[in-house]
C-alpha cells in the first residue's frame, strides 16, 4: 500500500516526456494538411447553400465557420491517431 | 509547468473559446433570422407583401393579397414577402432547401416567415413534418421571376 502510495506522489516535472523529432514534426503536420485538405475537399470547401437569398447566404456563412472550425479539429485529431499508426507500426523487429 | 500540462491547457482553452465563438454567432443569426430587416438585407425597400399559405394533407395552398390561389408559389426577385401560414389539419413542414431553413406550420396557429430571393428559378419545397400517409407527396414550388 505504501509503494503504491508514493508512486502516485510523482512529480510530474520528474516523468520523462520524450519528445517530438523535427522529422516527426513534419510528419505530423504533412497528414494533418493532407486530412484537412480531404476533409474540404469532400465538403465542397464548406460551401452548402447557393447564395439565392440574404437569409441563405447568413446560414451558408455560419455553415462554411463551422465546417471549416470542424476540419481543423478533425485532421488535428484523425491526424495524431494516423501518425501513430505509422509510426508505432509493429514491423516486427521485436520490443 | 511543463510543455505538456501547457499543451493540455491550451487544448482545453482552445476548444471552449471555439464553442463560444460559434455559439455567439449562431445565437445571434438564429435571433434576427425571421426579420425583414434580415431578409431584406442589401435592399432599402423592405415593405413586404404579405402572402397566406395553408397546408392540409397533403398539399399547400396560396393565396395572394389579390385573393387569387395556387398551388405553387409564384414570386418576384428581389421582392420582400411575408408568409402567414396555418395548417388545417395536422402538423406540417414547410421546407425549402435551397433557403438552408423550415418552419413548421401548425393548425390555430400562424407562423410568419419573411422571404426574399435574389436570384430568379424554380425552388422546391417539401413538407419536412410527417403529416400522413400522403406525405411524401406533399411537394410544391416556389417560381421566383423577374
Amino acid at each position: 500500500m505504501n509503494i503504491i502510495h508514493v508512486e502516485e506522489e510523482v512529480k510530474e516535472e520528474s516523468i520523462h516526456y520524450p519528445r517530438m523529432s523535427l522529422k516527426d514534426l513534419v510528419y505530423y503536420f504533412v497528414i494533418v494538411a493532407v486530412l484537412f485538405f480531404l476533409f474540404m475537399w469532400i465538403g465542397n470547401w464548406g460551401n452548402y447553400l447557393e447564395p439565392v437569398s440574404p437569409i441563405s447566404t447568413s446560414i451558408g456563412d455560419l455553415y462554411k465557420v463551422t465546417f471549416i472550425l470542424a476540419g481543423i479539429i478533425f485532421s488535428l485529431f484523425e491526424g495524431a491517431i494516423v501518425y501513430f499508426i505509422i509510426k508505432f507500426w509493429d514491423r516486427g523487429r521485436g520490443r | 509547468m511543463s510543455v505538456m500540462k501547457k499543451l493540455e491547457w491550451v487544448t482545453i482553452i482552445g476548444a471552449i473559446a471555439i464553442f463560444i465563438y460559434l455559439g455567439t454567432i449562431s445565437g445571434i443569426l438564429t435571433y434576427q433570422l425571421n426579420t425583414p430587416q434580415v431578409a431584406a438585407q442589401g435592399d432599402s425597400n423592405d415593405n413586404y407583401i404579405t402572402i397566406k399559405v395553408i397546408a392540409q394533407q397533403f398539399f399547400w395552398t396560396f393565396i395572394y393579397p389579390n385573393g387569387t390561389q395556387s398551388t405553387v408559389l409564384h414570386i418576384k426577385v428581389n421582392q420582400l414577402y411575408k408568409l402567414e401560414m396555418q395548417s388545417k389539419d395536422v402538423v406540417h413542414g414547410f421546407f425549402i432547401p435551397s433557403l438552408g431553413y423550415q418552419f413548421d406550420v401548425f393548425p390555430n396557429y400562424i407562423t410568419v416567415m419573411y422571404i426574399r430571393f435574389t436570384q430568379p428559378g424554380t425552388y422546391p419545397v417539401y413538407c419536412a413534418q410527417y403529416c400522413g400517409p400522403g406525405h411524401y407527396t406533399m411537394t410544391t414550388e416556389i417560381v421566383v421571376t423577374d
